[in-house]
């Protein structure tokens, strides 16, 4: 018995050890302590305007946001008066940055001999900054570029499909509202999906010119035929149906402005709704968007200026009046497939059949009601619990 | 050896137990058999100082804790069943082996936002999910004992721990977890005199947790948000239906001890510890990335004395324990926590035999304590000191020669004092439920003692033993966040012991 207990002992030992995963290494204790840093931003016009305007490329007294998709803070700051911000008790992660200097109508005069509206200074190729605690350097975020912005913009998607209906998704819309002072007309504007496939390892959001897409769809009309009035919503629905019938928890999209008709497929067609017109998608029976992530936006341009890339059609990027992208996970930004360029964050964070919608926050500008677009989504688009097709749950 | 004797053996050996579960009434009574290097350091070189019998003992074990008076993130209810096999056996004159089996099967109830098995041991890197639930985790318990006389005077010693479970929350999302904990301890002891021992060990263990979300049926129907914490605030709230986790914890322990022996009615114990854990925490089943760095050290001390006459014995003991942690971030070379603790505690302990059937014993012990903890990922911390202030008194008796039982009560109390907090996170004390896994700890209680044993000696047939011990904790009258609240804790256990080598 002595002599065979040990070789058992030891065996056994050697098994243990041997079931060991992994050893943790030591490390070091840090000495830089989260949120007790104080971190700096400077704001720089890099598109000469302001240097023009008042001979230094300071950007003084404007609103900074900057947001944590994946701690979900959100923080405003404003800068000086030598265009910095300093700012303590933030915790360290990857914030999204959105700086928007509006240019006045008296500052336009100067710049381009006219008194024009909407114009405004952005950050569209550094939207996001590493704040740590570890790293004390004052942080330069560039005002790179001059947009005007877009009348139109899109309001809500509602895209995951209603709860306690099985794997009913046919309600699915997308909304477009008009914030400017004068009527526009939707005919003709496109509505792009960005094309990309994790499959197939593709993602173009790298592409500095254009759009990627197999799914692009046209308003109908002949240019003054489908008005949007100021403040006035217009939703384009997957299917015009009361889908109450079908899913007691849907909405009623009987009486929407659009709908899309797929006449190639085993569609539904609603008559009272006019239709939108398919100029390609290259699968599937019906407009179909992801219901957990996907990016859309709504483009101004000839459709027969389009260009061929594979299976693939090519959007200029510079015809694009608004866009938004939604991912399943928000904290995972690296996974973005439409340029920052359009929109800097993402939206989203839902599960398919929640019934939940991405809705533009409604923002009030002196006096007037608009829709916050900082070009980031992260910012702009907040969840709701219920779809609000063609009015804003804040109205 | 007989083949009923062999296969007994080797079910004592390959399927043992709880030797190193002991009785708490029979070391309240006999404290002075525990009073050595085995007991105090658990270091194996000295298990021929364990005063366990050589017997094969079955236990069934049940253990259960209700109540609110507790941190958020601990379960509203804990039911804990164990079935164990233990035996010891003097192998020669030189060698003695001791082995355990158990099975053992956990219930959390109620248990919120966090599927992390190891929540308790400091880490702020946990993970859960929205639903409110019951989790239970079946699992088996291998430990085993071994010592050898190696020289004249110089003992060898090892043992073993290994645990693995598997655990399963019952309602969707329905994550599910597995544990594998291994321990090993090697040990000195050294005799330099007959009156003068020294023992030195050194541990280490291995403990490894995995978690997994899968998309089950429930999630179809059911919204799911995944829950992942840094700190006592901000945690990532994610609407996804799958995520591994994969939480690796080591440990390191080395021992130094000392016996003396005066003379025959003196004998001073005492231990020097220090200890090292560490587990670092990554996510992702495909491409896994690091969530967080947890490192704890430790280190402790503790002298005892023990005064024996033939009907009286008097104990006086010291014990010292600090405790320091700290939190890194995934990423970035910055402290996400760190906290620290000490305590000094001071007891007194005696036992008199009245008559030979009957004897009573009781101790008192004052702790003073403090804590600091700054989590700096959720613009917070807190501090406190504390007092707490125990008695017991017990009475042992036999009631005839077969039968004896005892009984012990007791009475506790723990006042914080000169306790601050502050916060800088905009919404944690208003909609941050985890705010109470802070104030728990800062929170004044006393708590009701009561134990019991009965044996049953049954000559050659063996031994029944039953043991109960119920504590009740109840927080101040004046606790806001407490208010008519409180703790139960249940343990029984019902032994059955039987010579059969």
């Amino acid at each position: 018995m002595k002599k065979k207990i040990l070789p058992i002992i030891s065996a056994l030992f050697l098994l243990l050890i041997n079931s060991c995963d992994t050893s943790v290494a030591i490390e070091e204790k840090p000495i830089d302590k989260d949120r007790e840093t104080v971190f700096k931003i400077s704001l720089v016009d890099k598109t000469g305007n302001l240097l023009k305007l008042y001979g230094s490329q300071k950007v003084v007294n404007t609103e900074v946001l900057l947001k944590s998709n994946s701690l979900g803070v959100e923080y405003k700051l404003t800068s000086d008066d030598e265009g910095q911000i300093s700012f303590s008790g933030v915790p360290s992660d990857l914030f999204l940055v959105s700086v928007k200097r509006n240019l006045t109508r008296e500052e336009m005069l100067v710049l381009r001999g006219q008194e024009l509206d909407f114009y405004r200074l952005v950050n569209s190729k550094i939207n996001l900054i590493e704040l740590r605690a570890d790293n004390k350097n004052v942080i330069e975020v560039p005002l790179d570029t001059l947009i005007l912005d877009s009348p139109l913009k899109i309001s809500e998607i509602y895209a995951c499909g209603p709860p306690s209906a099985g794997l009913y998704f046919h309600d699915k819309y997308i909304e477009i509202f008009n914030q400017s002072d004068s009527t526009v007309y939707l005919d003709g504007l496109l509505i792009v999906d960005v094309y990309a496939s994790s499959y197939y390892g593709l993602n173009y959001i790298d592409d500095p010119k254009y759009i990627h897409s197999k799914s692009i769809w046209k308003f109908p009309g002949r240019g003054t035929d489908y008005p949007i009035h100021p403040g006035e919503f217009k939703v384009c629905a997957e299917d015009g149906l009361d889908h109450r019938m079908n899913a007691p928890y849907s909405v009623d999209l009987s009486h929407v402005s659009f709908e899309f008709y797929k006449d190639d497929a085993p569609d539904v067609d609603n008559a009272a709704v006019p239709n939108m017109i398919k100029i390609y998608q290259s699968a599937g029976n019906d407009w179909l968007i992801g219901g957990e992530k996907d990016a859309l936006v709504i483009a101004q341009f000839d459709e027969d200026s389009l260009i061929w890339y594979d299976d693939q059609l090519l959007l200029p990027i510079k015809s694009v009046l608004d866009g938004v992208e939604y991912l399943d996970d928000l904290t995972k930004l690296k996974e973005k497939t439409l340029t920052p360029m359009i929109d800097a964050g993402a939206t989203g964070g839902i599960e398919f059949y929640t019934g939940k919608t991405m809705e533009r926050i409604l923002i009030n500008e002196n006096g007037k009601i608009r829709l916050k677009d900082d070009n980031n989504s992260s910012f702009d688009f907040k969840v709701y619990e219920h779809p609000t097709p063609e009015y804003h749950s804040s109205l | 050896m007989p083949v009923k004797k062999n296969i007994l053996l080797l079910i004592a050996f390959c399927f043992s137990f709880n030797l190193f579960a002991q009785s708490y009434a029979d070391k309240f009574f006999n404290l002075n058999n525990y009073l050595n290097q085995y007991y105090i350091s658990e270091n194996p070189a000295f298990l021929h100082l364990d005063n366990s019998d050589e017997l094969l003992s079955i236990s069934s074990g049940y253990s259960g804790t209700e109540g609110s008076f507790k941190k958020f993130v601990d379960p509203g209810k804990t039911t804990n069943y164990s079935l164990s096999f233990e035996g010891k056996k003097t192998l020669d004159s030189i060698q003695i082996f001791k082995g355990s089996f158990s099975l053992s099967k956990q219930e959390y109830r109620d248990w919120q936002w966090n599927f992390t098995k190891y929540y308790n041991s400091g880490t702020p890197f946990l993970i859960g999910d929205s639903t409110r639930g019951k989790s239970r985790f079946n699992g088996i318990n291998i430990r085993s004992a071994y010592n050898r006389l190696l020289i004249e005077g110089l003992y060898a010693g090892a043992k073993i721990n290994y645990f693995v479970d598997e655990g399963l929350k019952t309602i969707s999302p329905r994550p599910v977890s597995e544990h594998r904990e291994i321990g090993l301890t090697l040990g000195l002891g050294y005799y330099l005199t007959t009156n003068f021992v020294a023992g030195i060990s050194i541990g280490m263990y291995d403990n490894f947790e995995k978690i997994n979300y899968k998309e089950d049926e429930g999630a179809i129907y059911q919204e799911t948000k995944i829950y992942k914490y840094s700190g006592l605030d901000l945690p990532q709230i994610l609407s996804k239906k799958t995520e591994s986790r994969y939480y690796y914890y080591n440990g390191y322990k080395g021992n130094l001890g000392f016996d003396f022996k005066m003379n025959e009615k003196i004998k001073v114990v005492s231990k020097f510890e220090l200890e090292n854990l560490r587990s670092s925490i990554s996510d992702g089943s495909t491409r896994p990335y690091d969530v967080g760095y947890y490192n704890v050290n430790n280190y402790s001390g503790q002298l005892a004395t023990v005064y024996l006459l033939e009907y009286f014995s008097g104990f006086m003991n010291y014990e010292y324990f600090n405790t320091a942690g700290w939190a890194k971030h995934p990423y970035y070379n910055i402290l996400l926590m760190e906290n620290e603790g000490e305590h000094h505690k001071i007891g007194l302990g005696c036992n008199y035999r009245i008559t030979n059937n009957l004897s009573m014993a009781s101790d008192v012990s004052y702790k003073l304590g403090s804590i600091e903890y700054n989590d700096y990922y959720s613009g917070l911390d807190w501090n406190g000191d504390s007092n707490e202030f125990n008695f017991k008194f017990g009475l042992n008796i036999a009631v005839s020669s077969i039968i004896k039982t005892k009984l012990i009560y007791g009475y506790g109390v723990k006042k914080i004092f000169d306790a601050t907090m502050n916060y800088i996170g905009e919404s944690f004390f208003s909609s941050n439920p985890r705010r109470t896994d802070a104030l728990f700890l800062l929170s004044n209680y006393s708590n009701h003692f009561v134990g019991a044993e009965f044996n049953l000696l049954l000559e050659k047939a063996g031994k029944i033993c039953f043991n109960i011990n119920y504590n009740k904790y109840s927080p101040d009258e004046s606790s806001v966040q407490y208010k008519n609240s409180d703790l139960n804790k249940v343990e029984l256990l019902l032994e059955y012991r039987v010579n059969v080598y």
